[in-house]
Order: structure tokens, then sequence, then C-alpha cells
């Protein structure tokens, strides 16, 4: 997560590396390796037929599903074992009927806790439970204007379901944000999207790059200088609110190589102190969090490295729990990603900001390359970018 | 897991792989270590499972992988979540 607005617009950092929203809670500690955030798939099921994202259970719970009972122990595991915030999603998580009571358990544990959803079934007394259990953050997924939203979510009217759904939580003292995944088909609206939320009272964006787990969803997905493009107007839009003086909170996810190209925007357009300022905490930040930060349990209890790289678990709480296959290094590929800048290709350790990054998404170069240890197909910076000559570099050595 | 009426222990058997199967892997890193279980995979076929697998740990001597569903998982109520643990 690359909190922009607290980087561009020098705002306290009091999460450092945590996905949890940066700069909204005193209390909240930060994620490492042995306090993660974790994201949790509460069911399969979804009322919707999103084009990305996890695979769904479709309109029904999924064989399997961790009973309420099965969930509140493994909330009693995760807090004794210090993780810091556990983001609840889906599939649609509003669709398990015991979100609240398994909200109200982690919050009472001193989670932090986040609710990811599509909004659509939000309404103003579900909103009223989720925030008497004591639910920290929501998100609503928006990933476009009307058309392209409801075409993604496969259904007429998601949109606006989904601006009823901002329009509750705000109403019961919610501060919903949103969720924008980057596509090829609504990078585009980017601009407008914000304006019309910002007038609607959201002021937390997270901007997340599209990941994948299958052939298929990279058609999706946006070319290296659509990336740029994107994460430039990121930028700007948050720039630009800030002049106008409507702060928002803009945050970047799902891709590293943002890390370089925020310290090279604030360089070129703030100055070279503050782009000092955002390397220092950046590299604080740590990078990539695959297999330390950032953890993943599916709806049947299988724990993986990610929220995206489902293929591979690393176990199911139901054989043992979280903490204990999260400290198990016996596992080669946990070990590795925990020691990772001997296995990742030669570009990376000698990159500029290889400290704010750590050789980007794994998981998205096996999707792309079949190889764990491969470069990150996203990362868009040049070689010059991030500071390797021609005598020295892997890519123009031939 | 839960203890049945008559004392013993129900078996951890619910389903795992949600659209696909599950394929339990296990590996020895050299000649001289035990066989380790390290997780699972998802995959339709057993060809699949074993590609994604050997990707993961290239690096091993050896890669075994069982169907998650044959697989009796018998375990210590302890290590299991819910009102049992």
């Amino acid at each position: 997560m690359i909190p922009v607005s607290d980087l561009l617009l020098d705002v306290e950092d009091d999460t450092g590396g945590s996905a949890a929203s940066a700069g909204s809670d005193e209390t909240a500690t930060v994620a490492d390796r042995y306090h993660p955030v974790v994201v949790w798939h509460v069911t399969g099921a979804n009322n919707l037929d999103p084009a990305y994202g996890e695979d769904t259970a479709g309109p029904g719970h999924g064989d399997g599903e961790l009973t309420t009972a099965e969930a509140t122990g493994v909330i009693e595991d995760l807090a004794a074992y210090g993780v810091v915030a556990i983001r609840f999603a889906g599939g649609e998580p509003l669709l398990r009927d015991d979100l609240e009571t398994l909200i109200e358990r982690a919050s009472g544990a001193g989670l932090r806790t986040e609710l990811s959803t599509n909004g659509t079934l939000l309404t103003e007394e579900r909103a009223e439970s989720l925030r008497e259990a004591g639910l920290d953050e929501v998100d609503v997924a928006i990933d476009g204007l009307p058309e392209h939203h409801d075409e993604l979510y496969g259904r007429e009217g998601a949109f606006d379901d989904a601006l009823d759904g901002i329009q509750a939580a705000q109403d019961v003292g919610l501060v919903p944000g949103v969720r924008f995944t980057l596509t090829e088909a609504n990078a585009a609206d980017m601009e407008e999207l914000v304006d019309l939320l910002a007038l609607q009272g959201v002021e937390r964006f997270r901007f997340h790059h599209l990941e994948y787990s299958a052939d298929e969803l990279m058609d999706l997905d946006v070319d290296h200088e659509a990336q740029r493009r994107a994460v430039r107007r990121v930028c700007d839009i948050t720039l630009d609110a800030h002049d106008r003086g409507h702060d928002v909170e803009t945050l970047l996810e799902g891709n590293y190589a943002d890390t370089g190209y925020v310290y090279q925007y604030a360089r070129d357009e703030l100055s070279e102190d503050r782009a000092e300022a955002i390397r220092t905490r950046l590299e604080a930040g740590g990078g990539d969090p695959a297999g330390e930060r950032i953890a993943d349990i599916d709806y049947q209890g299988n724990v993986h490295l990610t929220p995206y790289w489902q293929a591979y678990s690393l176990g199911n709480v139901r054989d043992r729990p979280f903490s204990a296959i999260w400290e198990d290094e016996s596992n080669p590929l946990l070990a590795k990603l925990r020691d990772r800048e001997e296995h990742l290709p030669d570009r990376c350790p000698n990159c500029e900001y290889y400290a704010m990054c750590r050789g980007g998404s794994r998981h998205r170069a096996l999707a792309a390359e079949g190889d764990v240890w491969a470069r990150d197909p996203q990362c868009y910076l040049t070689d010059e970018e991030i500071g390797l000559d021609a005598d020295t570099s892997p890519s123009s050595a031939d | 897991m839960t203890a049945n009426a008559d004392g013993r222990r129900e078996a951890i058997d619910q389903p795992r792989g949600r659209h696909s199967r599950e394929w339990e892997v296990f590996v020895r890193e050299t000649v001289e270590d035990p066989l380790t279980h390290v997780g699972s995979v998802t995959a339709d076929e057993k060809e699949t499972a074993r590609e994604q697998a050997e990707t993961l740990f290239s690096d091993v001597v050896s890669v075994w992988l069982c169907p998650g569903s044959a697989v009796y998982r018998d375990a210590d109520p302890e290590l299991t979540p819910g009102e049992s643990a």
C-alpha cells in the first residue's frame, strides 16, 4: 500500500506499511512479518458476477465454508498471534449472516477491522449493525463510471446500488472509501469518477492495480505506458484536489514499481527534499508484502501468500492454527520469500528503488512467466530510471 | 473438529479446493531430508498440479502429490479452530 496523498502532501505516518488505512487510526500498529494484515474471504457467495477477483461460489455459499464457531476460533488465534488487522472480503462478505459477530469478536480482541464490499447490499440498517459491531473501515468497490462498472460487475444498476451503499454507510457515521481496480477499460474514467464521488463525500480512494490468477485476466490489464499514466493521474488528482481545498486520501496498491514513479514525480513536481523524505518513508514501508506483512485466508480455511495467489495454499486452519502455518519456515517457498533478495532477478537488487519495492509481485511473475523468481511483468520502470547503465543492465546485455 | 458421543473424534473432512481439486504437496529438499508437507495446489488435473508444484519448489529432489480428498486427517482438537479448540 502506497499512501500517495500522505507522501505528496507530507502527512504524518502513523500506520507505516500496514494495509490498514494510513493516517486514520492512532492506535493502529505497523504490519510486519510477525504482525501481518490478514485478508479473509469469509464467503464464496457473491450477488454480482465480477469480471475479476476471487473465484466465487455464485449466489450460494461455497462448500466447506468455515462455520461461525470455527471462524471465531480463527479470530482468537489471529489476535493472540498479533495480527494487526483483518480485512473481511468475499465473494461478497455481506452475504455472510454472522459477519457482525465476527467483526465484534475481532474488534473486541483489539484487531482493526476493515470491510471490502461491492456495496450493493449495504443498507442503512446493515451499516448501523456493522458500526455497532466495531467496524473501523469500509471500502466499496467502484471500478468505473456507471456503464463500465455495471459491465464489469455483470448487472445494470450495480453502480447506483453501490452509491446507495456509500450513502447508507455515511448516514450512520462510517466513513466509506472507494476501491478502484485499474484496467484498460476504466483507466480513462478516473478523474471524472473521483470528482463525482468526492461530491458524494467520499474522501478515501484506493487505486488497485489488477492482479491476475489466470491468463485471460491479463486481457483486462493495462500496458506499461497506461500504468504510468494511471499512476501520474493519481498523483495529479491528489495535488489538484489539495490545491482546490478538497483533501482526499489516495492510496495505490498492487504494484510496487509505483514507489519509484511516485518518488520521481515528487522530485519533478515538488522538490528534492520532499522526494528524499518520500524515499525514506517508502523504504521503511518495506515494499512488496507477500509472505510477510500480508496474508490471506479463503472461505474454506486455506492460507495463501496474498489475496491473489489462490492456486497455492501454505496450509489450512482446520489442520493447525494460522499462527503455526505462518511461522513454519520449513516451507522452502515461504523461507525464500522472506529472504528474497538473493533469489530475485539480477535487475532488482541493483535497482535504485529496490528497498522501496523488493522485487515487486512474485505471484505476477509466476502467472506471467511461470517462474516465481522472474521479473515482475508490471515493472514499467526503465533501466535508465532505476539507475542501471547499459554496461551492467541484464536486460540490455544482449 | 469435534468429538462424537462415543468419544471418537470426527475426521477433518470438509471440502477444499473450491471450484477445482486440491492436491497436497510434499517435498524432500535433499536426499537426507524427510519428506515435508508444504501446503497444497489447486488444479483440475494431476499433470497441472505437478507443473505447479515443481514450479513453486524448483530446487528440491522430490515432489509428491496426493489428492486432498484422499487424505484422512485426524488431529488433536487443540490444533483446530472452533468450540472444541
